[in-house]
């Protein structure tokens, strides 16, 4: 590593919430980390001082908001992501140590103003939100701040910091080295809704309109710390050790990876070279639509449209609501438009997870019909579910939801505890409630199919949400879907996925996911290579999801992707921007490191390796039961003569004794204890983890060495 | 296919009791499968309807069988099996699907209003 900090600003904000007070932490002790996710869980380490609390809400939480050397920077499809860190609410059977994040222009904000992570610790006595103009940091009261919907108070502080500041119109004065600057760049907050006021297991934090980091109700962690939000301007700039090298970075992706608007392929293959296009899964209200992308983003997966509603809604928030609005309207594709959109703004309003709508609304509309709930049923709503479907019933559910009223109440501390509570258990052991782990709802791809998306969820903490590989499945069955032949075939995809990975993996086979390999050691070994990209290449240097990994790619000369290469590798942006000199290899050593330590976290909150399970119905069901109409879910697997051919993986389940099995030799392959899964303190001291395998024997919750 | 008697026409725009509705997937990229379901013929022309950001995910034969069991209709149950083995695409499977089931439910919709 060279001497100086680039890509960092050097400076990290630790907020007493209890005392009152502000203080400053160099970044150089934290630079191994990365940023992101490895520094918020090396801050969380060294500033939550009870480790084995369990509830999000608890004012010993230490919350973690962290940027990236690439925020701020033109780095394709990373200068505007940010890392949120802390124990969670809503999880299951425990509020794990967890992450969520979120785009926009927050965490490149937070740069400009000097700052590469903001550490909240305690609890405010009154609600507050602070304001931060570069080195200046104020907590303020918060006063009729609080009770304001995300959107209502985004525009109240952009007014109200405009006029403090200097009352020049649409202009900000901020404090510089050689007296005041000027912008007009406004403010990035990042703050919580009537959700996260009321501390619900939904509540997410908002920045601007669409950008939510949702799962795992850090908005309640930040209700509960009595923090309404943080608002950041600032006047700096990133350093860069190698600005051509960045620059050069970028051309090369572009003119290697990328699409050629030029010459559109249809047909193209992988995740980095698609065309910019919205994110969003109901037909846009029409074509009058301007692209809204994060800061320094490629893709642009948000849009603005001239209706008046919807701006910037994208991806889930677009979707739960689909059915019902369109039975609401008859089939009236327009009406149902403009309810499912409103209802995506409210969400974001709101504060409000509408991840777990997806599923779960379906579940209630089923408890609905059975008259399980309603008025002095089972579950007590006095919600009119007779208009399920309508923009007014969707305002009462959120609201509901989002104040912890109704069928809010119920559900406030996590989906199945409530219907535990509810004495509906049995639900989610067969999968009628389908949250297959964690307390969180199947994603949309079923681990019983996708193997890599099951397993590193179990050993994670939380619904992986990681792309990379499940691009694959996209692909090959969109092609199906539409009559094409599959532009790679089986075996040549298995082998380019593959290749990025080595020497993680041995070879292709990890790919295959035939239900005769589906336990084997290689599809193991890409699920940890899996997880530890994902630990830091994109939690850590914040590259985002819709784009990164980019294990192949039909624009490259032989099909192989951006990930890992030479020209336009995660390391040349990396090493360009902050001067070390690292492979692509080492990085996923690094994020191997940072999941060693949030494990140690979870042990200390009490994990053990009979936690980490799914669902009764993962194990005990078919997946073509748990699909519904799927007509197929085709991956690369090898036939029983060792040909490759893409494989209809539908039609299987989980089995306890052999995931017990591939449990135990993970354990034993990253060196932690068999019998619980926690680590041991050789592993611990080989990553240089020693404090942490102190503090664990303290707590009695080191795992015990497995015999040489 | 025939044109559907007063009482057929009625069976095919009812709406089926909630347990009996037909269960199917919506598929969004990247977010994945999301879970749908139907209870009349004229929702599955809503849910079969052709769009920009999303796909139908629905096994033929299953529609095919439980419009025969619930509405009673062999005629446009028949029709759609001949769609699948027809078909060159999954995707064109489903454009035809829902252009027969919409007129279809039009058709039944003219039998008893005129």
């Amino acid at each position: 590593m060279g001497n100086k900090l680039y890509g960092f600003m050097g400076k990290i904000l630790l907020v007493d919430l209890t005392a009152g007070t502000t203080d400053v932490v160099a970044t150089e002790k934290y630079r191994e980390w990365g940023g992101g996710h490895g520094l918020g869980a090396a801050l969380f380490w060294d500033y939550c001082k009870d480790k084995t609390i369990t509830d999000g809400r608890d004012p010993k939480n230490v919350c973690v908001v962290a940027a990236s050397p690439f925020s701020g920077t033109n780095t394709p499809s990373a200068g505007g992501r940010c890392e949120v860190v802390g124990v969670g609410v809503g999880q299951y059977p425990v509020n794990w140590f967890t992450r969520s994040n979120f785009g926009g222009r927050f965490s490149a904000t937070m740069k400009y103003a000097g700052w590469d992570a903001i550490v909240l610790m305690g609890k405010a006595k009154e609600p507050v939100w602070l304001d931060i103009r570069n080195h200046e940091v104020r907590i303020r009261p918060a006063g009729k701040l609080w009770g304001m919907n995300t959107r209502d108070l985004q525009r109240k502080l952009w007014n109200q910091l405009v006029e403090e500041t200097g009352g020049m119109e649409g202009w900000y004065e901020l404090p510089g080295e050689n007296g005041p600057e000027h912008s007009t760049q406004k403010p990035a907050i990042l703050c919580i809704g009537p959700a996260g006021e009321h501390q619900v297991g939904q509540g997410c934090l908002v920045h601007d309109s669409g950008n939510g980091a949702g799962q795992c109700g850090l908005g309640a962690v930040w209700g509960s710390k009595n923090l309404k939000c943080i608002a950041i301007q600032g006047s700096l700039e990133v350093p860069i050790a190698n600005p051509a090298a960045l620059v050069q970075a970028r051309f090369d992706a572009k003119k290697y990876y990328a699409a050629d608007d030029d010459k559109p392929d249809r047909r193209h293959w992988g995740p980095f070279g698609v065309p910019a296009r919205p994110i969003i899964f109901y037909d846009q209200p029409n074509d009058k639509r301007r692209v809204q992308a994060c800061q320094g983003c490629i893709n642009g997966c948000r849009a603005r449209f001239n209706v008046g509603y919807g701006n910037e809604v994208s991806c889930q928030e677009t979707e739960w609501y689909t059915k019902f609005a369109l039975k609401w309207c008859k089939g009236d594709r327009e009406k149902a438009g403009e309810i499912i959109f409103k209802a995506a703004d409210l969400c974001n309003q709101l504060g409000l997870n509408s991840y777990l709508m997806g599923h779960g609304l379906d579940w209630l509309a089923e408890l609905h019909h059975e008259g399980a709930l309603g008025p002095g049923r089972q579950i007590d709503s006095r919600l009119d579910w007779s208009k399920i479907g309508s923009l007014e019933f969707a305002e009462e559910l959120l609201t509901a939801l989002a104040e912890g009223r109704d069928i809010g109440a119920l559900l406030a501390d996590g989906w199945v505890q409530g219907a535990i509570k509810a004495g509906r258990e049995e639900d989610w052991r067969t999968g009628k409630l389908p949250w297959a782990y964690w307390g969180m709802p199947e994603h949309g791809y079923d681990a019983r199919a996708e193997l890599e998306w099951g397993f590193e969820t179990i050993i994670c903490e939380r619904d992986m949400n990681s792309h990379s590989i499940n691009w694959v499945f996209w692909f090959v069955n969109l092609s199906m879907i539409w009559g094409y032949r599959p532009r790679i075939t089986a075996e040549k995809l298995a082998r380019l996925v593959t290749d990025k990975m080595k020497p993680w993996v041995s070879g292709p086979e990890a790919l295959d996911y035939s239900t005769a390999n589906m336990y084997s050691d290689a599809v193991m070994d890409l699920v940890r290579w899996h997880t530890f990209y994902s630990r830091y290449w994109k939690n850590s240097c914040l590259l985002c999801d819709f784009r990164w990994a980019d294990l192949f790619n039909t624009n490259s000369e032989d099909w192989s992707g951006a990930t890992g290469s030479e020209k336009a590798g995660e390391q040349v942006f990396w090493n360009a921007v902050t001067g070390e000199n690292i492979s692509f290899n080492d990085g996923i050593e690094r994020g191997r490191k940072i999941w060693h330590l949030d494990n140690a976290i979870w042990a200390l909150q009490g994990r053990h390796r009979d936690m980490m399970v799914y669902a009764d119905y993962i194990f005990d069901k078919d997946s073509e039961a748990g699909a519904g109409g799927l007509p197929y879910f085709m991956w690369p697997c090898r036939d029983d003569k060792g040909k490759w051919q893409y494989t209809n993986l539908l039609g299987r389940n989980i089995d306890r004794d052999r995931f017990e099995d591939w449990k135990t030799r993970f354990f034993k392959k990253e060196g932690l204890a068999v019998d619980t899964g926690r680590p041991t303190r050789s592993t611990l001291e080989k990553l240089g983890l020693s404090h942490v395998a102190d503090e664990l024997e303290k707590h009695d919750r080191l795992g015990r060495e497995e015999p040489a | 296919m025939s044109r559907p008697t007063r009482s057929q026409a009625e069976k095919i725009l009812a709406e089926v009791p909630f347990q009996n509705r037909l269960r199917a997937v919506r598929m969004a990229m990247p977010s994945g499968m999301h879970p749908a379901d139907m209870r009349s013929l004229e929702e599955v022309a809503w849910f079969l309807e052709p769009m920009q950001r999303s796909l139908p995910g629905l096994k033929l034969e299953i529609l095919a069988g439980w419009i025969e069991t619930h509405l009673g209709d062999r005629e446009t149950a028949e029709a759609i099996r001949k769609i699948e083995k027809n078909s060159s695409s999954l995707a064109e499977a489903y454009w035809q699907t829902w252009e027969l089931v919409d007129a279809r439910v039009r058709e039944a919709r003219e039998v008893l209003h005129g």
